[in-house]
């Protein structure tokens, strides 16, 4: 689940040698051709999907075409039924990813140093992120209401677990040559932590984020699904169940799709200013 | 990847000429280490080490050591894989407390990592995060030293070791040999009078090797520090120290103390000077090898494989256990 563009060579070199240029515009000229790749493997995709539609004589309420799906979009967005639904859902992902995060930041670091706390959680987590999350979600929704509180804690538990195995294997593999120049330079522990094996572990822990963002999106739509009165979820089954509105339905999901890649562009957007090239 | 910094200390070392401290001036506004008198810097009195081995038992890295020395001294250990010299500088440093006997730096019993050592570990070990001047500048930073201060000084340390155009410059994007000069300037940055290099050179090729021990002897005549250094170039030995201890297989003990013949300063001749020789052909004979051990071998100084990290006590450093 690598996605575009991970590592790319973003900072600023030293700008000295003609070399150093040259791989940038090379790395430039890529880019494009990457640019370029994905438009035309999206029109591709919306051919096929129209010419699908076409020969086959498929009713709307059965596979609606792309262009059907944009105008019903661009039209729901106008008299604004995507917006509240959307930013329901926004709102539980981030909380959620906050929640999860913060939680899995602070295990995954406790596993990678504790061996006996490794042993006696280990099974625990692996056993609860084993639990199928829909088979969990309505009870969760039960105990806690259909409120936020419920969507959050599902949002956060698909969220941990990724990013408690990146945080742990990160903390692991800081190199013990780093630390001990640490300890020879009187570093505190506190300083080891913050200015040796936070960066050092940060890499591993972006790639935690990156998988741990598209799925609090995963775990919002299936929160909902328990039972919620608003969130883009909802709003699947509303055009499903009681709307028989199948293009409105395509267009949350298109909806939905957008929104996890510009989650992910944005995780991949701090990453780089936070891990930079290296 | 070629070297392109030899303009630097090279080239201000040449123009300082003949003559140890010689012109102040191109003193690059480095603060020179504490007061120069004469003294001992180190000092070790009957020092043993030894390391727990998984199966069973334990495995003495250190034997007995005394050793004095002097400052402003160049002192250069040899030895075999497994007789301790990495072991013994990390005891000076105070990475390793001794099982037994005292460590002396400056007159001050060594307790732990102290400010008036500086410490080059055989590889540059960069914070890769960090530009070059960051990296200089890490351990001003971890001192308490205000930002403008110390970026100031690690600039000033950068044009020391011929890096002046390469502030900005990430590890991955300087050669191995540069990424060792920023090592050694991250060493000078608080101003040690007691500089430990641990195979510092070995990991370059045999002419930038020859260049930077000259360097280092440049170095050594601008910042008056006491030098103590591990390698396993008996040549190398001769040519930079004014003593050569020779250590033997574990457990490590000093076998024998060879004088350098060299007078100072010291220059690239020097380096295939018949003394040199002579003394190298002495060492070997007591090492019982017939050439030169082969170079680029494990690098034996590595701490703890541990998660923590924090305790190399456990996981030898020297006592080789064999890969």
């Amino acid at each position: 689940m690598t996605g575009p563009g991970g590592t790319g060579t973003g900072g600023t070199g030293p700008g000295a040698s003609a070399p150093g240029v040259r791989v940038r515009t090379a790395a430039a000229r890529q880019r494009g051709q990457a640019v370029l790749a994905v438009v035309a493997g999206g029109l591709a995709f919306v051919v096929a999907w129209q010419a699908l539609v076409v020969l086959g004589d498929q009713p709307s309420y059965i596979l609606p075409g792309p262009v059907e799906v944009l105008e019903r979009w661009v039209d729901a967005w106008r008299v604004g039924i995507l917006q509240p639904h959307l930013a329901a859902t926004l709102t539980e992902i981030v909380l959620g990813l906050l929640a999860g995060g913060l939680a899995g930041l602070a295990v995954g670091y406790l596993l990678a140093r504790s061996r006996l706390a490794g042993l006696v959680l280990s099974p625990y987590i692996v056993a609860a992120q084993s639990t199928p999350i829909l088979a969990l979600a309505p009870l969760l929704a039960l105990w806690l209401g259909t409120g936020l509180a419920s969507k959050v804690l599902i949002c956060g538990l698909i969220v941990f677990f990724p990013i408690a195995v990146a945080t742990m294997v990160g903390f692991r593999g800081v190199d013990p040559r780093l630390v001990e120049l640490g300890r020879s330079l009187r570093a505190t522990p506190r300083q080891i932590l913050v200015t040796l094996e936070i960066p050092a572990a940060l890499p591993q822990i972006f790639g935690g984020l990156r998988v741990g963002v598209t799925l609090a999106v995963v775990g919002a739509i299936v929160a909902e699904w328990a039972g919620a009165d608003q969130g883009l979820g909802v709003l699947i089954n509303l055009a499903r169940g009681s709307l028989f509105d199948t293009p409105l339905l395509f267009a949350t999901l298109l909806t939905i799709a957008l929104l996890g890649v510009a989650l992910y562009a944005t995780v991949v957007v701090v990453e780089r200013r936070l891990v930079g090239a290296r | 990847m070629t070297d392109p910094a030899p303009a630097g200390p090279t080239s201000a070392g040449a123009a300082a000429g003949p003559g140890p401290g010689a012109s102040p001036g191109l003193d690059a506004g480095v603060a020179v280490g504490p007061v120069r008198e004469p003294g001992v810097a180190v000092q070790l009195a009957g020092v043993s080490r030894s390391f727990v081995v998984r199966p069973s038992g334990s495995l003495l890295a250190l034997e007995a050591i005394d050793l004095s020395v002097r400052r402003r001294e160049i002192v250069a250990i040899v030895g075999p894989n497994g007789s301790g010299k990495s072991t013994l500088l990390r005891v000076i440093a105070g990475l390793l407390a001794p099982d037994s006997g005292s460590v002396m730096v400056e007159g001050r019993p060594v307790t732990g990592p102290d400010p008036s050592v500086g410490f080059v570990f055989q590889e540059p070990r960069l914070l890769p995060w960090r530009s070059a001047l960051d990296n200089v500048a890490y351990p001003l930073e971890l001192a308490g030293v205000e930002r403008a201060t110390r970026r100031d000084r690690a600039r000033d340390l950068l044009r020391l070791v011929g890096l002046a155009g390469f502030a900005e410059a990430r590890p991955s994007e300087l050669s191995g040999g540069m990424r060792q000069r920023v090592g050694i300037a991250r060493a000078l940055a608080l101003g040690p009078s007691v500089l430990l290099l641990d195979e510092p050179f070995s990991a370059l090729d045999a002419l930038t090797r020859d260049r930077f021990n000259l360097e280092l002897l440049r170095l050594w005549e601008r910042t008056a520090t006491t030098i103590v250094l591990v390698t396993h170039s008996i040549p190398e030995a001769v040519f930079l120290a004014d003593r050569v201890l020779v250590l033997s297989p574990q457990p490590g003990r000093i076998e024998a103390e060879i004088p350098s013949p060299l007078g100072r300063p010291r220059t690239v001749a020097d380096l295939d000077a018949p003394g040199v020789a002579v003394a190298a052909a002495g060492i070997r004979a007591i090492l019982g090898t017939p050439g030169d051990p082969p170079s680029g071998d494990p690098p034996d100084g590595d701490p703890a494989r541990g998660p923590s990290g924090a305790a190399p006590s456990g996981a030898g450093s020297d006592p080789a256990v064999p890969a």
